[in-house]
């Protein structure tokens, strides 16, 4: 890869994945609409949403650290963007394996945790304390599904993952090779996305959106921008690992599009937990899940 | 750089939010309302929470007030009609039933069969658009917020028919002293039934997605227990109060209107928390449905009002009334005085919301934990204009 098409991709790479996260997100409102008898709004709305809360002008502020959490909240996630294989950009994931990922997916939450924490709003504070055992909650299991598949494979290497499924074919994706670990994911991919029944960090009616309640303007912007990444991001991780990556943009956005379809479903049709509850399912059925993948791979069976 | 310039930094220095106690002190204060999804109308709660526990809970209402009791001291007895309904938006008809009823008693004025018949359709259609609405409410406090979508475009149907017949949607102002103000349109009561049919066919949608959802009924179960022993102490009534055990109706204890002459049941449950309570308000759509076929199938013909004198000099004798009607949010009461003037002396409105949403709300937050806080409040289905009236 010459140096000027490192430098394209590293500037154009967010910018596309932005892109699909807003058609993510006004499929979602779209798809949500349609369910609840309603027409909904645009597909790009999402669009609309960033360019109005960017445009507004600033006259409050937490002070430096807020300022600082929030871009380090978007910073963090794009950061990990790079590191994500996706078809015809992998330059980066030689330098760092899901190892690296799974670090580096932990800085958005700790932005978030220490610019929220900086308004002394209790709603945004309780919302932070969710988001920090939800993370609890879904970041074992999730970890432990990687090992698995790194244990079947013989590589941290995203790359090489992707390859092995693809040279196997549909029965070499990892969902079907080792479903176990395949669920597993996918429940603790749901929490990730902060999708109901585990959507306990916004909760409106609970905590007044929790951490969003006190940013308002450019803040929440930023806010979402950096959801709008978020969700293409963490789709694209569970599509390397599980349903075999993609070999072209056109099968990649299928995928994506499926699979949050699937998601945004079950979000449709459930009610959000209690945090403890969501805490306990991902503990009792993701993780034993992800447990059991691992041990059936360990003796060979799976 | 003078946008810069004018930036404000609030909390400088990290001070505690301006609701916290002193740090010793491990509680601090929340606000729910009156900007908040988690509120119920126009309407406040100013909480102390330990944790997540509600050590602390007071209502704060009257965001809403607009003096209504006094106001109908001021208007002649016709005008009042137009107020009456606006003290509970949701299920506005039973004051309308009430006001006319009060009227009727201190008078001695007869209403037409027919119309009886009509007024009992009205108050059931009426509780079953209060229930979607409620169903919607409640569902939204656990996230799920497909149901209140899909309950309130099916409570529309019912405000369709609302507009067929008195023209409005909300504020029917059809229920008058010696009647109803019209009869019903041609093909009316078949629109009736058609709805009747479709909200019937959506009652097993609902079960899936909201009665028998595995993680609603895992949240609403016991929370915001009313202790059976105490229910009838806080004076809880309705729905509420039928989930605690009591089959306590004022359609069947006092029977008004033709109540008497129709077959229903009243559901009641035991649990007395806020499944319980929504799952007696499920049943009682089943039967409220059963009584407007029963209405639309015995409905006689015949006059749908007595005629009044001039509303503009109309002087109701003196005297004074007492009367009830069971409304979706419990039991319902005017005291009406008449000194035999064009307007009435004294209109004391009787609400279950004052009873639900305040008293009985602040003895069942405590000890609640934040994330429940709303769901109790919706589950008690209270009405806050009507709390502050």
């Amino acid at each position: 890869m010459s140096v000027l098409s490192i430098v394209v991709w590293i500037i154009a790479y967010p910018l596309i994945i932005f892109c699909i996260g807003v058609l993510l997100g006004g499929y979602e409102r779209k798809f949500s609409a349609r369910v609840e008898r309603r027409i909904g709004p645009s597909w790009i709305q999402p669009f609309y949403d960033v360019i109005k809360l960017m445009s507004k002008k600033t006259n409050v502020s937490h002070g430096y650290m807020h300022d600082v959490a929030i871009l380090m909240l978007l910073g963090g996630t794009m950061l990990t963007l790079y590191f994500v294989p996706v078809p015809g950009f992998s330059y980066f994931s030689q330098f760092g394996d899901f190892l690296v990922i799974s670090y580096l997916l932990l800085i958005p939450s700790l932005g978030m945790a220490l610019g929220v924490g900086e308004t002394a709003n209790p709603n945004g504070s309780i919302g932070i304390s969710r988001a920090l055992q939800m993370l609890a909650g879904y970041e074992v299991p999730f970890i432990l599904t990687f090992i698995g598949v790194a244990m079947k494979e013989q590589t941290t290497s995203m790359l090489d993952i992707i390859r092995v499924q693809q040279a196997g074919g549909f029965w070499a994706w990892g969902l079907i090779a080792h479903p176990l670990l395949g669920v597993a994911a996918l429940i603790a991919l749901q929490g990730m996305l902060n999708e109901k029944p585990f959507e306990v960090i916004v909760a409106p009616h609970e905590i007044a959106t929790g951490p969003m309640t006190e940013m308002g303007g450019k803040y929440l912007g930023i806010m979402f921008i950096q959801h709008l990444i978020a969700v293409p991001l963490e789709l694209t991780l569970y599509i390397n690992l599980f349903l075999g990556g993609a070999s072209n943009w056109l099968e990649y956005l299928v995928k994506l599009f499926v699979l949050w379809t699937a998601l945004i479903s079950v979000n449709m049709v459930f009610g959000r937990f209690r945090v403890d509850s969501a805490v306990k399912f991902m503990w009792k059925i993701s993780l034993p899940l992800a447990a059991l993948g691992v041990i059936g791979i360990m003796l060979n069976i799976a | 750089m003078s946008e810069k310039m004018n930036i404000v930094t609030v909390n400088d220095g990290r001070t505690l939010y301006p609701g916290a106690s002193a740090p010793e002190n491990r509680e601090y204060n929340m606000f729910i309302g009156p900007n908040h999804p988690g509120i119920e109308g126009n309407f406040a709660l100013k909480l102390t929470l330990e944790g997540d526990t509600i050590v602390q809970a007071r209502t704060d209402a009257g965001y809403l007030h607009r003096g209504f009791e006094k106001l109908m001291e001021q208007r002649l007895y016709m005008q009042n009609i137009a107020i009456v309904p606006r003290i509970c938006v949701p299920d506005p008809d039973p004051n309308e039933e009430n006001y006319a009823r009060a009227i009727e008693a201190i008078a001695h004025i007869e209403v037409p069969r027919r119309a009886q018949f009509i007024r009992v359709m009205m108050l059931e259609l009426s509780r079953i658009a209060s229930h979607l609405f409620a169903f919607g409410g409640f569902a939204g406090t656990l996230g799920l917020y497909t149901m209140p979508n899909w309950s309130i475009s099916d409570r529309d149907r019912i405000l369709e028919l609302f507009e067929a017949l008195t023209g409005a949607r909300i504020y029917h102002i059809y229920i008058i002293p010696g009647g109803v103000r019209r009869d019903l349109p041609e093909g009316f009561a078949q629109r009736v039934k058609d709805t009747l049919f479709y909200i019937e066919s959506k009652l097993p949608e609902y079960d899936n997605l909201l009665f028998e959802n595995s993680i609603i009924r895992k949240r609403s179960r016991g929370i915001g227990v009313i202790p059976p022993e105490k229910a009838m102490e806080w004076g809880v009534t309705g729905p509420n109060l039928r989930a605690a055990g009591f089959a306590h109706d004022v359609r069947i204890d006092d029977p008004y209107e033709v109540y008497n002459e129709l077959e229903f049941d009243i559901p009641i449950a035991h649990e007395s928390d806020a499944l319980a309570r929504m799952l007696v308000r499920r049943k009682e759509v089943e039967e409220s449905i059963r009584i407007i076929r029963q209405v639309l199938d015995k409905m006689p013909s015949g006059p749908v009002w007595n005629k009044q004198p001039n509303p503009l000099k109309w002087k109701v004798p003196a005297g004074d009334a007492y009367v009830r009607t069971e409304s979706s949010k419990g039991e319902y009461a005017y005291y009406m005085v008449s000194n035999g003037d064009v307007r009435p002396y004294r209109v004391h409105v009787r609400g279950a919301s004052v009873t639900h949403g305040v008293h009985v709300l602040e003895k069942l937050l405590i000890g609640t934990r934040i994330e429940d806080a709303s769901q109790v409040m919706f589950s008690l289905d209270a009405c806050p204009p009507e709390v502050d009236r």
